[in-house]
C-alpha cells in the first residue's frame, strides 16, 4: 500500500505535438486520492488533450503517466477502466439507441455474460450478472434523479438529462478515479447545483477521486480542492482555489481579461453542446 | 404439392440461420458485411471436400468446415478491425470476392466452375436423413438450435456491448470494453454459423458451384435483414422466410413463364428491398431494447409525459 499522501495519478512532463503545433508543453500534475482536482484554462489551452493523455486515449510525444504508481502509457485505452479509472467525454458519447438504463447497465462491471465463452460455460451466472447490472443501473438513475427516463432511448433525452446519464454511467464503473470533461457545460443553474452536490458526495461518501475540466469558474472554485491553470498548453499555476485567486500570473493571463474568460465560456458551451442547452453557464466570474 | 412445400423446409431453415447469424454482426454491432455468402461457401466447400475426399462423416465435416469458416473470419477481422463503417463494407466485399475467386480458381480442390457433386446427405452416427421429412426435421433441429443460441447471445450483456460499440466505440472503450476483441469474436461466430448453414446446404442439395456463394447471395442475406428489421432476431427470421418463399412460390405456381423466372425473382428482390429502405427502413419488426425496467408501458408513458414537459422548457 502507498501512503495516503502519494498521488493516485501522476503526470510528468507531458508534451503533445500535432504536426508543428504544440498542444501540450511539459505539463505535470498530481491528483491526490479523495480530492477533487480541476483543470481550467481558456479554449484551446490543452485541457481536453491533457485529459485524453492521462486517461490513455492519446499517446503523448513525451512524458509519463502513473496511476497508483503503475506506468499507464502504451496500454490499450479499454484497460483503464479495469485499473480503476473512468472518464466522460466533452461530446458526451451516450449510446443514443440504447435506453438510459442500458447505457448505465453497460458500465456496471461483471465479466459473466460479457463474452461468448462465459455465456456458454456459465449461463446462470451470466443471467444473474445481467439482472444485477440492470438493478444497479436503476439505482444509479434514481440517485441522479432521472429514473423516470430509464426506458427511453438515450439519444432522445434532453442535453441536461444526458449529462446526468453519463454521470450515472461513470458512477456505475466503480472506478476510483473519475475524470469528467466539462461536466457543467450547458447545464442550467439548478442542474449545476445538483452536479456539484453529486461530485462532492462521490468524494465524501463513496471514496472517489475526481479530476475534471471545466470552463465554469464558479463550479471549479466551489468544489475543487486543487486547481491547475493551463494556458497555451502549459500549466502556469497549480494550487488551492484561494491561491489561484491570488496568483499574479493567472491574474495577468486571465483576470484582467475577465470578459475574455466569459466569452470563452459562452463559446465553449455553444460548441460542446448542440441540442437543447437549457441555460447558458453561470456568470459568477472569478470572485463569486 | 405438400411434397414440394416439404422440400422447401431445409432451405427455409438454412436461410433463417444465415439471417440470424448475420444479424448478430450487422444488426447488433453495426458492422455491415457483404461476405456472409462467402463464409457460407467456405462451410459448404469445406464440408464437401472433407466428406467426399477424406471420407469424414458429413456431420463432422460440417463442424470442421464451420470452424474453419470462423477462423478465416477471425483472420479477416483482425486485419480490418480498425476500419470505419463505410470502409469496412468495402473490405467485406473484398473478402467476399477473394473467397469466390478461390472457389472458382482452385480447381484441384473445388473443381472450379463445374463445382462439387455427390456430397452425402445429412446423417449422424450412421443414421441418414433419407426421407424428405427426415431431411426437413434435421434442418429444423440444427438451424433451430443454432438460431436459438444466437437469440440467447442477442439477449446477453455481450449483445449490449455490441450495440454500444455501434453507437460509440470510444465510449465503449472508456467503460472498459475491449472493442477490437469483441469485433473479432462476433465476426468469427457469425462466419462460423454461416459455415454451418453452408455445410448443411451442400449436404442437403448434394451439388455446389461457386455461384451459389457469390456476392448476390451475400446481398440477399443482407436483404433478409433489411426487410425483417435489422437488430430484431425474429424480424430477420421472418424476412428470410418471406424473401426466400415469395420467389420460390411464384416460380412453382407458374405465375410467370419459366424463362422469365430468374429475372422476375431478381426484380422482386430489388423492388422489395427498395420499398423497405424507402418506406420502412426499420423493417417489419424494429429493434427493441434488451433491458426493460419495471412495468415497461407505464414507465414509458410517464417518461414521455416528463419528456414532453422537459422539452417545453427549452
Amino acid at each position: 500500500m502507498k501512503s495516503p499522501e502519494a498521488p493516485l495519478l501522476e503526470a510528468r512532463g507531458l508534451t503533445v505535438r500535432f504536426g508543428g503545433l504544440v498542444a501540450l508543453r511539459d505539463a505535470s500534475l498530481d491528483v491526490r486520492p479523495g480530492t477533487i482536482t480541476a483543470l481550467i484554462g481558456p479554449n484551446g489551452a490543452g485541457k481536453s488533450t491533457l485529459l485524453d493523455v492521462v486517461s490513455g486515449f492519446r499517446p503523448p510525444s513525451h512524458g509519463e503517466v502513473r496511476f497508483r504508481g503503475q506506468d499507464l502509457l502504451r496500454r490499450s485505452s479499454y484497460k483503464m477502466a479495469g485499473l480503476g479509472m473512468a472518464r466522460t467525454f466533452q461530446n458526451i458519447e451516450v449510446f443514443s439507441r440504447l435506453t438510459a438504463a442500458e447505457n448505465v447497465a453497460l458500465a456496471v462491471p461483471g465479466r459473466d455474460g460479457e463474452s461468448i465463452t462465459t455465456l456458454v460455460t456459465r449461463p446462470r451466472r451470466s443471467r444473474d450478472s445481467r439482472r444485477r447490472a440492470l438493478d444497479r443501473a436503476l439505482e444509479l438513475l434514481e440517485e441522479v434523479g432521472i429514473a423516470r427516463f430509464a426506458n427511453e432511448p438515450a439519444g432522445e433525452l434532453s442535453y441536461g438529462v444526458q449529462k446526468m446519464l453519463v454521470l450515472a454511467r461513470l458512477m456505475a464503473t466503480e472506478a476510483e478515479l473519475l475524470m469528467l470533461d466539462e461536466p457543467g457545460a450547458g447545464l442550467a443553474r439548478t442542474s449545476l447545483d445538483d452536479l456539484a452536490g453529486h461530485m462532492r458526495r462521490l468524494v465524501a461518501e463513496s471514496g472517489k477521486t475526481i479530476l475534471f475540466v471545466d470552463h465554469n469558474m464558479q463550479l471549479v472554485l466551489d468544489i475543487a480542492d486543487f486547481v491547475y491553470v493551463l494556458h497555451h498548453g502549459e500549466i502556469i499555476a497549480g494550487g488551492t482555489p484561494a491561491e489561484i485567486r491570488g496568483n499574479r500570473r493567472v491574474a495577468d493571463v486571465y483576470l484582467s481579461g475577465e470578459t475574455l474568460l466569459e466569452s470563452d465560456a459562452g463559446a465553449a458551451s455553444g460548441d460542446s453542446g448542440g441540442n437543447d442547452v437549457l441555460d447558458t453557464p453561470t456568470r459568477g466570474g472569478l470572485r463569486g | 404439392m405438400s411434397d414440394y412445400l416439404l422440400s422447401l423446409v431445409p432451405f427455409l431453415a438454412i436461410n433463417v440461420l444465415l439471417a440470424t447469424s448475420l444479424n448478430l454482426l450487422v444488426g447488433y454491432s453495426g458492422l455491415m458485411s457483404v461476405s456472409q455468402g462467402a463464409s457460407m461457401g467456405v462451410g459448404a466447400y469445406g464440408a464437401a471436400v472433407l466428406a467426399t475426399r477424406e471420407n469424414l462423416p458429413i456431420a463432422l465435416a460440417i463442424v470442421l468446415a464451420a470452424i474453419f469458416a470462423g477462423v478465416l473470419g477471425l483472420v479477416f477481422m483482425a486485419l480490418v478491425a480498425q476500419l470505419a463503417t463505410d470502409d469496412f463494407i468495402l473490405a467485406s466485399f473484398a473478402f467476399q470476392m477473394c473467397l469466390v475467386a478461390v472457389f472458382q480458381q482452385w480447381t484441384g480442390v473445388t473443381n472450379g466452375e463445374l463445382g462439387l457433386s455427390g456430397i452425402p446427405g445429412p446423417s449422424l452416427f450412421g443414421a441418414a436423413a433419407s426421407s424428405e421429412v427426415a431431411l426437413a426435421l434435421t434442418a429444423i433441429v440444427v438451424c433451430g438450435l443454432l438460431t436459438l443460441f444466437i437469440v440467447y447471445l442477442g439477449k446477453s450483456r455481450y449483445a449490449l456491448i455490441l450495440r454500444a460499440m455501434r453507437e460509440s466505440e470510444r465510449g465503449a472503450a472508456a467503460l472498459g470494453k475491449n472493442v477490437t476483441g469483441i469485433k473479432l469474436s462476433v465476426f468469427a461466430v457469425s462466419a462460423a454459423f454461416a459455415g454451418v448453414a453452408g455445410g448443411l446446404y451442400a449436404s442437403v442439395i448434394g451439388i455446389i458451384t461457386p455461384e451459389n456463394f457469390d456476392v448476390t447471395e451475400s446481398i440477399l442475406i443482407v436483404a433478409f435483414l433489411l426487410v425483417g428489421g435489422i437488430g430484431n432476431m425474429w424480424g430477420v427470421a421472418l424476412g428470410a422466410a418471406l424473401l426466400y418463399l415469395l420467389p420460390e412460390l411464384i416460380q412453382h405456381f407458374g405465375v410467370v413463364s419459366a424463362q422469365y423466372t430468374g429475372p422476375v425473382q431478381q426484380i422482386i428482390y430489388g423492388a422489395v428491398i427498395a420499398v423497405f429502405v424507402i418506406f420502412r427502413p426499420i423493417g417489419l419488426l424494429p429493434e427493441r431494447p434488451l433491458l426493460w425496467s419495471g412495468s415497461r408501458r407505464r414507465t414509458s408513458l410517464v417518461a414521455r409525459v416528463a419528456a414532453a414537459r422537459g422539452s417545453g422548457r427549452s
